[in-house]
């Protein structure tokens, strides 16, 4: 018989231990910044948009669920809203990044825009106070987007107002398009700007993409670890996994098919303003990185969760979550750091910096995810989640 | 009397089915089926079925394509007509990778069609189950559990025996033909009571 628990101490506990991590991780960050600041700036971009992919890969993984509706989305709804909800802290820390903007970006420079005719001729788009009021801009609509969603999920459930959730459906529709725009954009600012003479246009999606496979691979993670607590009592079955590890191996064949879209036509076409981009990510040890992409962001994971009998069991799918949650810094770091690094090097920075927002990030979600039971209280949806003629039985693992 | 199909227990309720189907299991039957007039989603776990090969056949199928794809770029781009594009090496095999995916799809998307089919036993268009007076409500309202007479354990006295703890609504025997059908006695009633119901 499954065991039942609250988990609240447990929240509570990690809840103090997280904020204890993320405050040494930034302390140690700070020191680092002032003995090499270059470094620092590098470093804390990746950390950063590590995890800013989760909080705006949830928000979108939300947004689809209410459009599409289906029983997966229900057991994780609470962990994609409260992961949604640490993005006012990405707002705020993505105030530092704004003092670091020549250091990373050859466009906001201007000694190096006045000898290069395409940055004066992309400096419209790509100038140092358009950046600043676009960029917040993102995170102001996300954090919006994000209580909202929040909100109207919380009053649905106290009312058990069917119309309510049909408002939250209709709102969905028009919120994905919304998000698709800013998320491209946003990758396109942030990561696609370092090298400002390249350019690709399907590099929005594989970002976005990669954003939505780390919010199910974080949100498959947490549902492992919570999936006694006593809110799911007999409605969280081997079958919910299954539709997770469903969807992580959508994600990574998705993820596989776009990068290979972007790879394959800059590698057929060969052309100088195009190809250098993939030069340096295969030279320089960093091809190596790129091999292990390719086999743990897609081969292992994907191999792997064919198996039905492996995607029923909640270990296992977490274990491949973790896997590709693991790979998703891996890619953005094989995706932005060879645009300051000829050569593959970790840098302690690095680590420092991704521990150091992702304490404060995981304790802020912890600090959401507890204020309310971890199951939707009234959602339409749940009705799918009982088989025809009997009661939900609870299936132990 | 020995060319029987099988015997047929009727119930009014899916609950009573599936446990019917679960204690015919744990009895010994193995060559049973159910029929029902929506899908059940345990009643496939109750009788006992094994999980289907069909996956794995797909798999089969889906490497198949793989194979095919990718094998006739190489080969005919390699060897049969050697041809330099662009500078690029011959055996350019990135640029064979979206044929290789399509073609992957498209085998295993057949042999998952046609495998079911196979699997399945069809198309075939008799099947002696039709033959059991007051069947046609498998579709309508009534549950049915059928234990068929090629299972090892089947006996036509024990089997009906081992069907009555069950308390269903109805035992009858399933003929291999319309004509040596059993006697309708057992379910003319209810079938009258069926059909003119539904008949508006």
């Amino acid at each position: 018989m499954k065991q039942i628990t609250s988990f609240e101490a447990q929240f509570n506990q990690t809840q103090k231990i997280a904020l204890s991590i993320g405050v040494v991780g930034i302390l140690a960050s700070i020191v680092g910044a002032i003995f090499n600041s270059e470094q620092f700036f590098q470093s804390y971009l990746v950390g950063f948009i590590f995890w800013l992919q989760i909080s705006v890969g949830s928000l979108f993984v939300l947004a689809i669920h209410y459009m599409v509706s289906g029983r997966w989305g229900v057991v994780i709804q609470r962990i994609l809203e409260a992961g949604s909800l640490t993005l006012p802290l990405m707002l705020l820390l993505a105030i530092p990044l704004l003092f670091g903007l020549q250091t990373l970006y050859e466009w906001a420079r201007p000694d190096a825009v006045a000898h290069d005719a395409l940055l004066q001729h992309k400096a419209a788009y790509l100038n140092v106070p358009f950046f600043v009021v676009r960029v917040l801009g993102y995170l102001i609509i996300w954090t919006a987007l994000a209580y909202l969603y929040r909100r109207w999920a919380q009053r649905r459930d106290e009312n058990r107002s069917p119309e309510l959730h049909q408002r939250l459906k209709s709102f969905s529709g028009p919120a994905t398009v919304v998000l698709g725009l800013t998320v491209s954009f946003a990758s396109f600012d942030w990561m696609m700007s370092l090298e400002p003479h390249w350019f690709s246009t399907i590099y929005g999606i594989i970002f976005g993409v990669g954003a939505g496979a780390s919010a199910f691979a974080f949100a498959t993670i947490v549902l492992s670890l919570v999936r006694n607590d006593k809110s799911f009592s007999g409605k969280l079955r081997p079958l919910q996994f299954n539709d997770l590890g469903n969807f992580l191996l959508t994600m990574v064949v998705l993820w596989a098919y776009v990068e290979l879209s972007q790879f394959l036509i800059i590698w057929l076409g060969n052309l100088k303003e195009e190809i250098p981009w993939y030069i340096a990510r295969q030279s320089g040890g960093w091809g190596g990185v790129a091999f292990v992409l390719v086999l743990f962001h897609f081969g292992f994971p994907f191999l792997f969760l064919l198996l039905r009998s492996n995607k029923r069991h909640y270990g296992r799918v977490a274990a491949i979550a973790w896997i590709i949650f693991v790979m998703r810094f891996v890619d953005l770091y094989w995706f932005i750091t060879p645009a300051f690094k000829e050569h593959f090097a970790l840098h302690w920075l690095d680590l420092a910096v991704l521990v150091g927002i992702g304490g404060l990030w995981l304790a802020l979600f912890v600090s959401q995810l507890k204020k309310q039971p971890l199951l939707p209280q009234f959602d339409p949806r749940m009705e799918e989640e009982v088989p025809h003629g009997q009661p939900a039985t609870s299936e132990s693992f | 009397m020995t060319k029987i199909y099988g015997l047929i227990a009727e119930f009014d309720q899916p609950k009573p089915l599936i446990e019917a189907a679960r204690r015919a299991k744990d009895a010994g039957y193995r060559r049973m089926e159910a029929y029902t007039p929506f899908p059940i989603e345990d009643l496939t776990e109750a009788l006992g079925r094994k999980e289907s090969r069909l996956p794995f056949i797909v798999f089969l199928g889906g490497v198949a394509g793989a194979i095919t794809g990718f094998g006739m770029q190489e080969i005919s781009m390699t060897r049969l007509y050697p041809y330099l594009i662009g500078g690029k090496p011959l055996s350019s095999w990135p640029a064979w990778i979206p044929i290789t995916f399509e073609l992957t799809v498209l085998f295993a998307a057949f042999t998952a069609v046609i495998g079911m089919i196979a699997l399945n036993g069809l198309p075939q268009p008799y099947h002696p189950v039709f033959n059991a007076a007051g069947f046609e409500r498998a579709s309508l309202d009534k549950f049915f559990l059928v234990i068929e007479a090629r299972d090892p354990k089947f006996d036509m006295v024990e089997t009906r025996r081992f069907l009555e703890t069950l308390n269903p609504g109805n035992i009858s025997d399933v003929s291999h033909s319309p004509d040596e059908s059993a006697s309708e006695d057992d379910f003319s009633e209810a079938t009258t009571i069926g059909v003119g119901k539904w008949e508006i």
